[in-house]
C-alpha cells in the first residue's frame, strides 16, 4: 500500500485562529502587571513587554483522497497563518560582510544564503518557528514502503521570474548540477547516501520520482533546505557547454547582471554595489498569496546592508534605518530601557541553535616525524572518563552567565536545548556545577595534592596542568575560557588559556592535531543529520579524535551504529530515539564539556508588520513574504 | 619627450619593486598557519572530499602526486599567469577574477583619499600662510594648537567621533558612501550625495594631514620670508601681499609638494582603519576581509594596487615639483 501524507497548506492553523475571532498570531502579551515602582519581574525569564514567539501549532497530517494514484492538488499556493497587509515599501536588514555570491548551489555561508534564500524557493519550505516541513513549490509528497522511492507533486502553474515552468524538469536539473563532475558545491554532499547518488526520473510535467540507493531519512529536511528548482535560462547553458563545471562555477557570480539571474523566490536581485548594499525587488510572479487572496510579497524592496561589524549593525538599527537587530544578551538592559519608547519591539527566543563547549585530545599516536600529538601522560589523564567529567562538574555555569550574559545564559545539557523543538533530550546524561563531587572522582584516580602547591599531581608526580586553546576573534570565548581556568584551578587542575587564530587553531585540531584541549562552538541546525559527522567516529568533524579507521571506545562504537540506525529508517520516532541515546552517551563520557546555551533576543522595528522571528536563522526575516510596511518612513 | 621618458623610467624602476612586495606578502601570508578552507573543515556538513576537490581547485593540492603544493611553486604558478594572461587569479570565496572584485573598491578609497588630500591641502595651506604672516600673534598659536590636536588625535578615535556625531545630530550620514535613494537622484542630487558622504571619512583622514601640511608650510614661509630676494622685493615697494603671494609661496611650497607623495602613503594606510570604522566600502576594508579570510590572491590583489597607487601618487608629486620649480630637471 502506498503511505500518502498530503499537507493541505497550512489551511487547519488559519482555521484555529478564525475561532479565536480573527486575530492575528501575534504573541500572547504576558500578563504580570508591571509595577512601576518596581524593577520589572522576570517570568519564566521573560520580562513584561518581550515577546515570545507562538505560532499556532503546526496542521496535523491529513490524508488526502486519492484519485486514480494521484493527490489532489490544491489550487494555489497560500500562507494563511499571517494576516493581510498593504503591498509596497521596503525592509532594510544589515548584513555582516559581503554575500560571496548569488548562485545558491555555492552558498555555504549565511551572509550569502540569508540573500539566496529570499531569491530561490527550495522544494519544499520550512517553518521556522514550529520547526516543521510545509509544502512548498511541492504540495504533497510520498514515499514507497521500501522508503527508496520518493515521489514530489509540484503545484501547476508556478513560474520561475523570466515566466517559464517550475516543473519536474527544473528539479531534474537541480541534480544534473549537483553532481557534475568537477562542480564542488555543497549540495551535492547532501544529496547522496554514502557517496552514492540518487536517480531522478519524471514521470510528468508536475511529477519527480527520486530513487536512492539506500535509505535517506534526511529527505524531506533536505528538500526543504538546499533543494532548488533550475530555471532552463542560464543553467541548461552551463551544464551543456564544453565544460560544466567550470561554467557553473561561474554562473550567477557577484559580478553578474542582475537581469541574467532567474528567480523563484519571493524575490529578485535588482542591484549590488560591493561593500554597500544588496537590493531586491519584488518578483511579480511569485506563486504565493496571502490570507487576503493577494500575491506575496508584500513589500516591495529588500534592502541588505552591508557592515563590517556588530557595532555598526546596533548603531544603524538605532538611527532607525534598519529594521531588525540582533540584541546581544550585555545590551540586553540598554534595549529594555528604550523599549517604552515605542521604536521598536523585543522579542526572547530561546537559547540558540549552536553550542559552546571545550574538549581533550583523545587521537593517541605520533605524526609522520615521530612526534605524538599529544604528551602522552597528559594524555593519560584526558583518556580517562572520570577526568573529563570532574571537568565538566567544576564548570561553575551559572557563575559564567552571571559575569558574561548578564545572568541571561542557561547551562547546557548538552548538544541540543530547548530551541530544538524534537531532538532535543532534556534528560540526556550530564554533569553540571559540582565542584566537590569533581574532587572525589579526582581523588579517585589518584591525583592529589602531594606538593601543596595547589595543584594535583598524578600518580607519576606530574602536576595536572595543559592548556586550552581557543580562537581569539570570538572575545567571549577568551573570557569565557579564563572563569574556567578558574574553577578548574579550585579542584586543583591548572588549565592554561591561549588564544590563537582561527586558521593556526583549525589547521591544529584538524591536520596536526598538536594540542591538549580545546574550546570552540559549532553553529547549530534543527536537524541532527546535518550533524552526524561530529558523532560518527570516522567524521572530520568528530573533534576529540577524528578520521579514526575503527571507533577507539566501546562508546563511540555505540554511537557509530546508532548514526547508522538513524539514517536507515525513516520513522521519525525510532530516529529519535536513536538520537537520543547518542546525547546520552555524548553526556555520560563527556567527550564534549558544554559550557552555557546563550539566549537569543532580537529587536524588530515597528515599521514593518507580521514579524514572527523564530531562533534559526535567518531569525527576523524567515517570513519575508508576508512582512508589510506598517507606517511610512 | 623629456617628460615621457622620465616617467617611462619611474615605471619600469616599478616593476622590481613590485616584484619584490609580491615576493614578501605572499611569504608572509604563507607564514601564517591555514588555509581558506578553515571554515568548512569545521562544518559537519561538508564532506572531506569536497575540502579535497576545493585543495585542488585553489591548487594547494598537485592533483597528480596528492602532495601539498609550496608556497615558492604556487607564487610561481600566480606569476607566471600575471606574465602569460594577465590573470591575477580567483578570489577564493567569491569565485571571481580577482579585479572585479577590487575595482569598484579601488575607485571608492581613490574618491576618498583625494577629498581626504584636498580638504588637507585646502585649508592647511591658507593656514599655514596665514600663520606665518601672523607670526606669533595669537592667530597663530591658535592655528598651530589645533593643528597639533589633529596631529596627536589617532584616526580611529577621530573617526568614532565622526560616527557618534552622526548618530546624534543625523547632519552626518551613519556611514556608507551613497544613500539608498541614490540611483533615483538628478545628477546634481546624487553629487550632492556623495559629497554628503565622504564629509566624514575625508575629515577625518584629512586632519592628520592637514597638520602636517600646515607647520610645513608656514615653517617654509617664515624661511623664504627672511631671504635676501624677499628683502629685495620689499625694498623695491612691492606690495606685502604680492611679496608673500609671488616671491614667498611659490618657493616655499616645495618642500609641501614633495610631502604630497609621503602623506599618500598614510592616507592609504589610514584608510584600512577609517573604512572600517565608517564602513566605506574601499580597498581597506577588502584587505581586511581577505586577510581574515586567507583569500590569498584577493589579497596579493589588493596589496598590488596599493602598491601601485602609491607609486603612481609619488609619480605625480614629482611631476608636480617640477612643474612648480623650473630649477628641477626630470631626469
Amino acid at each position: 500500500m502506498l503511505r500518502l501524507i498530503v499537507h493541505l497548506t497550512l489551511a487547519t492553523g488559519a482555521a484555529m485562529l478564525g475561532a479565536c475571532g480573527g486575530e492575528p498570531p501575534r504573541p500572547s502579551a504576558p500578563e504580570a502587571p508591571v509595577d512601576a515602582a518596581a524593577p520589572p519581574a522576570a517570568e519564566d525569564g521573560v520580562d513584561p513587554g518581550v515577546q515570545t514567539m507562538h505560532l499556532p501549532d503546526p496542521p496535523a497530517e491529513i490524508v488526502a483522497p486519492v484519485a486514480d494514484g494521484e493527490p489532489v492538488a490544491s489550487p494555489v499556493w497560500q500562507d494563511t497563518v499571517f494576516p493581510g497587509g498593504p503591498h509596497g515599501g521596503r525592509i532594510v536588514v544589515t548584513a555582516l560582510g559581503d554575500p560571496k555570491s548569488f548562485n545558491m548551489m555555492v552558498a555555504n555561508e549565511t551572509s550569502t544564503t540569508d540573500i539566496t534564500n529570499r531569491l530561490y524557493e527550495r522544494l519544499l519550505s520550512f517553518n521556522n518557528v514550529t520547526q516543521e516541513v510545509q509544502p512548498g513549490l511541492a504540495h504533497a509528497w510520498e514515499h514507497d514502503e521500501s522508503g527508496l522511492v520518493w515521489t514530489f507533486h509540484l503545484r501547476d502553474g508556478l513560474v520561475f521570474s523570466d515566466g517559464s515552468p517550475i516543473d519536474a524538469a527544473s528539479v531534474a536539473r537541480f541534480f544534473r548540477a549537483a553532481y557534475t563532475e568537477g562542480f564542488v558545491n555543497p549540495s551535492r554532499d547532501m544529496f547522496n547516501v554514502g557517496g552514492e547518488e540518487f536517480t531522478v526520473e519524471t514521470p510528468s510535467a508536475l511529477t519527480v520520482v527520486i530513487r536512492t540507493p539506500s535509505i535517506y531519512s534526511a529527505m524531506e529536511y533536505q528538500a526543504s533546505q538546499n533543494l532548488y528548482p533550475l530555471p532552463a535560462a542560464g543553467w541548461e547553458e552551463a551544464l551543456t557547454s564544453p565544460d560544466p563545471a567550470a561554467a557553473l562555477n561561474t554562473l550567477y557570480s557577484l559580478d553578474a547582471d542582475p537581469a541574467s539571474i532567474v528567480c523563484s523566490g519571493p524575490y529578485t536581485l535588482h542591484q549590488y554595489l560591493s561593500g554597500e548594499r544588496v537590493v531586491l525587488r519584488r518578483n511579480p510572479r511569485y506563486g504565493l498569496f496571502g490570507a487576503d487572496g493577494a500575491r506575496l510579497p508584500r513589500l516591495d524592496e529588500v534592502v541588505f546592508r552591508i557592515v563590517p561589524d556588530i557595532e555598526a549593525m546596533r548603531l544603524s538599527f538605532l538611527g532607525g534605518q534598519s529594521d531588525a537587530y540582533g540584541i546581544l544578551p550585555d545590551e540586553y538592559a540598554t534595549f529594555y530601557d528604550g523599549l517604552d519608547e515605542g521604536r521598536y519591539q523585543m522579542w526572547s527566543l530561546g537559547p540558540a541553535l549552536g553550542t559552546e563547549f571545550f574538549w581533550f585530545n583523545l587521537k593517541t599516536g605520533s605524526n609522520d616525524q615521530g612526534d605524538p600529538y599529544c604528551n602522552p601522560a597528559k594524555q593519560a589523564w584526558f583518556l580517562e572518563a572520570d577526568f573529563r567529567r570532574a571537568c565538566a562538574l567544576a564548570v561553575d555555569r551559572e557563575g559564567l552567565s552571571e559575569l558574561l550574559y548578564a545572568g541571561r545564559a542557561t547551562p547546557a545539557v548538552g548538544m541540543e536545548n530547548e530551541s530544538n523543538r524534537f531532538w532535543f533530550n532534556r534528560d540526556a546524561t550530564h554533569y553540571g556545577y559540582d565542584p566537590e563531587r569533581a574532587q572525589e572522582l579526582l581523588e579517585g584516580l589518584g591525583m592529589t595534592d602531594r606538593d601543596g602547591d595547589g595543584i594535583r599531581e598524578d600518580a607519576q608526580g606530574n602536576p595536572i596542568r595543559f592548556t586550552m586553546i581557543t580562537n581569539r576573534e570570538n572575545e567571549l570565548r577568551g573570557q569565557t575560557m579564563v572563569l574556567i581556568q578558574e574553577d578548574l584551578r579550585a579542584i586543583g587542575i591548572d588549565m592554561q588559556p591561549s588564544n590563537i587564530d582561527f586558521n593556526a587553531l583549525i589547521t591544529r585540531i584538524n591536520d596536526t592535531f598538536q594540542y591538549e584541549a580545546c574550546f570552540l562552538g559549532l553553529t547549530g541546525s534543527v536537524d541532527p543529520t546535518d550533524g552526524l559527522n561530529v558523532y560518527r567516529s570516522s567524521g572530520r568533524t568528530h573533534l576529540w579524535n577524528p578520521v579514526q579507521e575503527t571507533p577507539a571506545t566501546e562508546a563511540e562504537r555505540r554511537m557509530d551504529a546508532l548514526c547508522d540506525e538513524m539514517l536507515n529508517t525513516l520513522d521519525r520516532e525510532e530516529q529519535r530515539r536513536a538520537y537520543f541515546e547518542i546525547q546520552d552517551i555524548l553526556g555520560r563520557e563527556c567527550f564534549l564539556v558544554f559550557t552555557v546555551d546563550i539566549p537569543v533576543f532580537i529587536a524588530t522595528g515597528n515599521r514593518i508588520g507580521n514579524w514572527a522571528p523564530g531562533v534559526m536563522r535567518p531569525r527576523a526575516f524567515w517570513n519575508l513574504p508576508a512582512l508589510f510596511q506598517a507606517a511610512a518612513n | 619627450m623629456e617628460v615621457a621618458r622620465f616617467i617611462l623610467r619611474r615605471l619600469l624602476q616599478a616593476i622590481p619593486l613590485l616584484l619584490g612586495i609580491s615576493l614578501l606578502s605572499f611569504l608572509l601570508i604563507n607564514l601564517a598557519p591555514g588555509d581558506p578552507l578553515a571554515r568548512q573543515r569545521l562544518d559537519p556538513t561538508v564532506s572531506s572530499e569536497t575540502i579535497r576537490q576545493f585543495e585542488i581547485q585553489f591548487g594547494f593540492v598537485d592533483p597528480e602526486t596528492g602532495e601539498r603544493t609550496s608556497w615558492l611553486w604556487q607564487y610561481g604558478v600566480w606569476l607566471k599567469n600575471i606574465v602569460t594572461d594577465f590573470n591575477f587569479g580567483h578570489s577564493f570565496s567569491t569565485r571571481q577574477p580577482v579585479w572585479s572584485v577590487i575595482w569598484d573598491r579601488t575607485l571608492a578609497t581613490l574618491w576618498l583619499s583625494g577629498c581626504a588630500m584636498l580638504i588637507g591641502l585646502g585649508i592647511a595651506l591658507p593656514l599655514g600662510i596665514y600663520s606665518a604672516v601672523r607670526q606669533y600673534r595669537w592667530q597663530d598659536v591658535s592655528c598651530s594648537f589645533f593643528a597639533f590636536i589633529g596631529l596627536s588625535l589617532p584616526n580611529v578615535f577621530l573617526a568614532l567621533l565622526v560616527l557618534m556625531f552622526a548618530a546624534k545630530t543625523e547632519i552626518l550620514p551613519l556611514g556608507g558612501m551613497r544613500s539608498l535613494d541614490y540611483f533615483e537622484r538628478s545628477a546634481g542630487g546624487k553629487i550632492l550625495d556623495l559629497l554628503w558622504h565622504v564629509t566624514g571619512p575625508a575629515l577625518v583622514l584629512g586632519t592628520a594631514t592637514m597638520a602636517v601640511y600646515m607647520r610645513q608650510m608656514r615653517g617654509n614661509l617664515l624661511d623664504v620670508l627672511e631671504s635676501d630676494y624677499v628683502r629685495t622685493a620689499r625694498a623695491k615697494g612691492l606690495g606685502e601681499s604680492a611679496v608673500v603671494a609671488k616671491h614667498g609661496v611659490r618657493n616655499a611650497v616645495n618642500p609641501v609638494i614633495t610631502l604630497f607623495g609621503f602623506t599618500l602613503s598614510d592616507i592609504l594606510s589610514g584608510s584600512i582603519l577609517v573604512e572600517n570604522v565608517l564602513q566605506w566600502p574601499g580597498l581597506g576594508r577588502t584587505v581586511v576581509e581577505a586577510l581574515v579570510s586567507k583569500d590569498l590572491y584577493l589579497v596579493m590583489a589588493s596589496v598590488i594596487m596599493s602598491s601601485v597607487l602609491l607609486i603612481v601618487g609619488n609619480l605625480i608629486a614629482d611631476l608636480l615639483l617640477a612643474w612648480s620649480d623650473p630649477r628641477i630637471r626630470l631626469r
